[in-house]
């Protein structure tokens, strides 16, 4: 037998064994159908393990039974001990039974040591007691009696609490960041409510606060914890100055002998919370000392911020051992990536961390429940106090609240969908959507919602390991073939969301097959199938062939009155025909769906919303404004309707439409659209989530077009600090930003700021992409704009050049967007004397091209015809000029041209001057 | 002592999650639970008679540094312990089939501590069929035959042996109940006469 047969069997033999008996042989002949030795091996097996359960139940031995003793039997007061589970200063822990007439219980006994029942001694498990006695709260070990052995040493019984270090069980169980910090305030609230009860525990450690199995931290050995009120306790309680303490989580004022207070604790809790969150101590170097940490009590720089050392290796000795301490096996019991946990921890964490570890106490959380509230307010997203709260930090700061409660996994992993959404659509208007993304991502959410919590949260390659175990699994519905088909469809949905194309057309290949091969032909199963691969073949760059599948599938669903795929269909194959720039055709295309999903239920509206933005998108292509609009707000209320204005597919429709007001030259009502969604989508995903970020830089260009600089350079600078922590100093968005940054400063008459940031951009950009390319031209433009307005015309222009140059190389001579910096090249020259004609024949080159490209009356061919108008004007050629301003085309509806109504005016009269002249 | 601190360091990395550290872990286990029960034998008079698990305990105490370790360290060690009793125990069952059949003379220093577990000749045999068809088991079953290791060599709880082999305790549950059904079926027909195989089953403390 093989490890792979034997997996089958035992597979069975499990599922056979949770079948009640009488129905374990019909389960057995369907499970095994086909594979008849399977069936006699599992069918032994079963037999077997029902005919003598008892067999090798009983241990020839027993080594590891924790309830077996040491020899005789040992009783201190009628606890019977079982074994020794610690042992500290003054005395010794045991696990030991409690039996009582119809229970019995473990406890903790703990009894001072023979020959150390020194008075002081004596009088430290009176005091323990006594403190014991007056806390009562879930998160601390309960004290359940006291007394005295026979030879007159005394003990006190605890609540037995069965558990791991606090720092090891976040490990083992490999809490994220923020089921770490929902255990950390548990831990709190019990040291809140002994400091309450005017208690200092004095020796918080993870050794001392143990997490049972169940998750619950218990606080434990109060044994050199302080009576604040000595009254309460009666005297003597603070008599014990003795410098009992564990140096690696005592406070300065521990360490120097000074008065102890809560803030003692606070400082032993900044500690834990700095190890649960990095895996580091904050001081400690390899083989700390008592001296080493009184030094460093004295000096408060020598405690690395908690981002810092996520990113460092170091040693760490307990004791004997000294273990090695990576980013990557932080980040490993985290879940999370190291740079990704090192901007987790930025700001706020740090922040929060550091103020519980200030030297001095004064400067410190004033109590544990300040550091609690803090932690807190972090989780909410709401502004910490442990930052100067300034008003630009409140700005800067948003609010997470209604953030999805789904497994840490599944919350990383929809904003790894969204980030893939927005990577494709990066441009200023998002593109065409496409209903069944919904489906599949709730499908999606599901499976990693139930993911084993040893996946890796959100790592992008385990959701492709899911997905291709999920794949494996397929074969297992190979007896129903049905359910088999409708898998794989999912599946390869699933590929497709990931954007792994060839997997994706792959399983939906095979879903095709599988339902030809259950149906007839002609039905609506194999449309649908068609209509996947289509859609499938068209993202993986095969349009046409798509475009074939989904044409094929149309008349299968007009046959069977199949409104739901026939709509579908129309939509997938109109956002085809869309990327081809048949614009006329998809539009015709959406109309037809959006019929035939007008009404109905929830998901209906939400197809139909989807559809309507299509369409609004396709219109904004033709360059319909006004109807784009009208269409986009109704996609908006209809998604608002279905999902809620919060849903990620409104923000998107919304950012659409503020796109679309800013395309129509509303300025003032993109900004106000962006504001609304700059603060959904921070309630979405936070405010410096990328996508945020991008809206941030799209209303600073509304602003900037807007005239109101001040603002617009305040949204840059944001969006540039926020790319720069996201994708570091050097990526070629972060340039990009700063070059808008650079454009405002320029208008704002701070020419020189401005040439010192594009100076840097422009080599970011030149290295990331070379010379050559459109991106590296952008910035040379506003280069040059900045040096033209710093008063260099003669160096604006060399630049301007060398941008041309850029995007020629880049896109070719013959492409719009070349033509258009050609345009500007002959707008800074032609102002030259003498230069009109060099000017001209750049305008006429370009108009070429703009009127290859572009339709008749697009402003960019109005305004080059306009500008080469007045060059052939100030050179004489008046016949020219007349051709060129035709005012019927001029002033055709939607042949805006803005600023230079004004120049046409005056060309208009001129022009007449002169043919009156001539 | 040296071997107490490697030990304590190795019982970390197992319970810490490295599971390959088991095998450079069982050798020191082994080593110092027969140790212990021959000067354990010499010293005591006779008529003393040991018990595995306070063997086992004391090893445990000596070795480890409690104040180091956790308790699924603790689970770590009796695995090994675990293991160490099966070889004992099945050592010594050969031992006597040997001399039974008068081949050698009992040349095996053979730990007391086993003859005091007193195997009868019945269970010697079984004990060294349960251990060949263990063997056989791990070929293509090596979880489930270190389920049954664990748990019948060395009486751990289900929970103790989800902390040693790094599942949940579910899984153990049906790991050792398809384990023991393969089991009893491969040793129940010819290897042993019916009858013979309950002694297995009977508590020999």
């Amino acid at each position: 037998m093989d490890a792979e047969r034997w997996a089958r069997i035992e597979t069975v033999f499990h599922a056979a064994s949770d079948q009640p008996p009488e129905r374990r042989e019909r389960f057995l002949e369907e499970a095994c159908a086909g594979d008849e030795d399977l069936r006699i091996q599992v069918a032994r097996l079963l037999r077997e393990h029902d005919e003598d359960p008892g067999f090798l139940e009983e241990p020839i031995a027993r080594v590891g039974d924790l309830s077996a003793t040491e020899g005789e039997e040992r009783y201190i007061g009628p606890y019977r001990l079982n074994r020794l589970i610690g042992r500290g200063g003054m005395g010794e822990v045991y696990l030991a039974t409690q039996e009582g007439d119809d229970f019995r219980r473990s406890v903790a006994v703990k009894v001072s040591r023979r020959g150390m029942d020194t008075e002081g001694v004596l009088r430290r498990f009176r005091l323990e007691r006594r403190i014991l006695a007056s806390l009562q709260h879930p998160n601390i070990a309960r004290l359940l009696d006291g007394g005295a052995t026979d030879d007159g040493r005394p003990y006190v019984v605890m609540e037995y609490v069965d558990g791991v270090p606090l720092d090891r069980y976040a490990d083992q169980n490999m809490l994220d960041v923020r089921a770490r910090i929902d255990l950390f305030l548990l831990v709190c609230d019990a040291v809140q409510h002994a400091h309450q009860n005017l208690v200092v525990h004095r020796d918080l450690k993870p050794t001392n606060i143990l997490v049972t199995r169940a998750g619950v931290p218990k606080l434990l050995d109060f044994g050199i914890s302080k009576v604040m009120d000595p009254e309460a306790f009666g005297e003597g309680a603070t008599v014990a100055g003795t410098r009992v303490l564990t140096p690696e989580y005592a406070s300065p004022e521990q360490l120097l002998g000074k008065m102890v207070t809560a803030a003692s604790d606070v400082f032993a809790l900044g500690i834990l919370l700095f190890e649960i969150l990095t895996g580091h101590h904050p001081t400690a170097p390899p083989g700390f000392s008592m001296e080493s940490l009184a030094r460093a009590a004295a000096d408060e720089s020598e405690v690395s911020r908690p981002s810092t050392v996520v990113l460092q290796v170091r040693t760490r000795s307990r004791g004997p051992e000294t273990e090695t301490i990576t980013p990557e096996s932080v980040g490993m019991r985290r879940g999370i990536e190291p740079r990704r946990l090192r901007r987790l921890l930025q700001g706020d964490l740090d922040n929060i961390v550091m103020k519980a570890l200030r030297k001095d106490p004064e400067r410190r959380y004033a109590t544990v429940s300040g550091l609690a509230d803090d932690l807190r307010r972090y989780l909410d997203g709401e502004p910490v106090r442990a930052r100067a709260d300034t008003f630009s930090y409140r700005a800067g700061k948003f609010i997470r609240k209604h953030r999805v409660s789904l497994g840490a996994a599944a919350a990383v992993f929809l904003s790894l969908v969204g980030a893939t959404a927005y990577s494709v659509r990066q441009s200023r208007l998002v593109a065409v959507e496409r209903d069944q993304a919904l489906e599949v991502e709730s499908f999606l959410l599901e499976m990693f919602g139930s993911a084993a919590p040893d996946a890796q949260a959100g790592d992008p390659v385990t959701a492709r390991q899911l997905l291709d175990r999920q794949v494996e699994a397929l074969e297992g519905y190979a007896s129903d073939a049905e359910l088999q088909a409708r898998m794989t469809r999912v599946l390869a949905e699933a590929y497709d969301r990931l954007g792994l194309y060839s997997e994706a057309a792959e399983l939906a290949g095979r879903a095709l097959e599988l339902r030809r091969s259950i149906h007839p032909p002609g039905h609506p199963e194999i449309a649908k199938s068609l209509g996947l691969m289509g859609w499938i073949l068209h993202e993986a760059g095969d349009s046409e062939r798509g475009e074939e599948l989904l044409a094929e599938a149309l008349p299968y669903f007009r046959a069977v009155d199949e409104p739901g795929g026939l709509s579908r269909a129309l939509n997938d194959l109109g956002v085809i025909r869309e990327a081809a720039g048949d614009y006329a055709g998809a539009d015709s295309l959406y109309e037809e769906a959006l019929e035939l999903r007008r009404g109905g239920t929830a998901a209906g509206v939400r197809a139909w919303a989807i559809t309507a933005s299509n369409l609004s998108v396709v219109r904004y292509r033709q360059a319909d404004y006004p109807a784009a609009v009208a269409m986009a707000e109704e996609a908006l209320g209809a998604m608002r309707e279905a999902l809620g204005a919060d849903h990620q597919r409104s923000v998107i429709i919304q950012s659409n439409l503020a796109a679309m007001r800013q395309a129509m030259g509303d300025a003032k009502g993109a900004a106000a659209e962006y504001e609304d969604l700059i603060e959904r989508q921070t309630r979405l995903q936070g405010g410096d989530h990328p996508v945020t970020l991008r809206l941030v830089s799209a209303l600073g260009a509304s602003l900037y077009r807007l005239g109101r600089y001040d603002r617009a350079e305040a949204m840059f600078r944001r969006a540039v600090e926020g790319q720069r922590v996201n994708l570091g100093d050097d990526h070629a968005d972060v340039a990009q930003l700063r070059s808008r940054l650079a454009q405002v400063l320029t208008r704002q008459g701070r020419p020189d700021e401005a040439v010192a940031i594009l100076e840097e951009s422009v080599g970011v950009l030149r290295a990331r992409y070379g010379s050559t390319h459109q991106r590296v031209a952008e910035a040379l433009e506003s280069l040059a704009d900045a040096v033209g307005g710093a008063g260099d015309p003669r160096r604006a222009e060399a630049l301007q050049r060398e941008a041309l140059a850029s995007i020629d190389g880049a896109l070719g001579r013959d492409h719009p967007s070349s033509a258009l910096v050609r345009a500007r090249l002959a707008d800074r020259i032609r102002a030259q004397d003498g230069r009109a004609g060099e000017a001209l024949a750049l305008y006429a080159e370009a108009h070429r091209v703009f009127q290859g490209a572009l339709a008749p009356d697009h402003q960019d061919v109005l305004r080059s015809r306009i500008r080469m108008a007045h060059m052939n004007l100030l050179l004489g050629r008046f016949d020219v000029v007349d051709s060129l301003l035709d005012e019927e085309s001029l002033a055709s509806p939607g042949g805006e041209h803005g600023g230079y109504a004004a120049l046409f005016d005056s060309l208009v009269v001129r022009r007449r001057e002169r043919s009156g002249e001539g | 002592m040296d071997d107490s601190r490697e030990i304590t360091r190795l019982l970390r990395e197992a319970s810490e999650g490295r599971k390959e550290v088991l095998d450079q872990l069982f050798p020191l286990v082994y080593d110092e639970l027969r140790a212990l029960a021959r000067s354990k034998l010499r010293m005591e008079a006779d008529g003393h008679t040991l018990n595995a698990t306070g063997l086992v305990h004391e090893a445990y105490l000596k070795l480890v540094d409690q104040e180091r370790v956790e308790w699924q360290s603790r689970a770590h060690f009796f695995a090994m312990a675990a293991l160490s009793m099966r070889r004992i125990l099945v050592n010594h069952a050969k031992g006597r089939k040997r001399v039974k059949r008068g081949g050698g003379e009992r040349a095996l220093t053979l730990d007391r501590f086993a003859e005091e577990l007193a195997l009868s000749d019945a269970q010697a045999e079984e004990l060294v069929a349960l251990d060949e068809a263990l063997e056989r088991l791990k070929d293509f079953n090596p979880d489930g035959a270190d389920v049954v290791q664990y748990r019948f060599f060395g009486g751990l709880a289900h929970q103790e042996i989800a902390e040693v082999t790094g599942v949940s305790e579910v899984t153990v549950r049906r790991r050792w109940a398809a384990a023991k059904a393969w089991l009893r079926a491969e040793l129940a027909p010819g290897a042993l006469e019916r009858g013979t195989t309950l002694v297995l089953g009977k508590a020999l403390e």
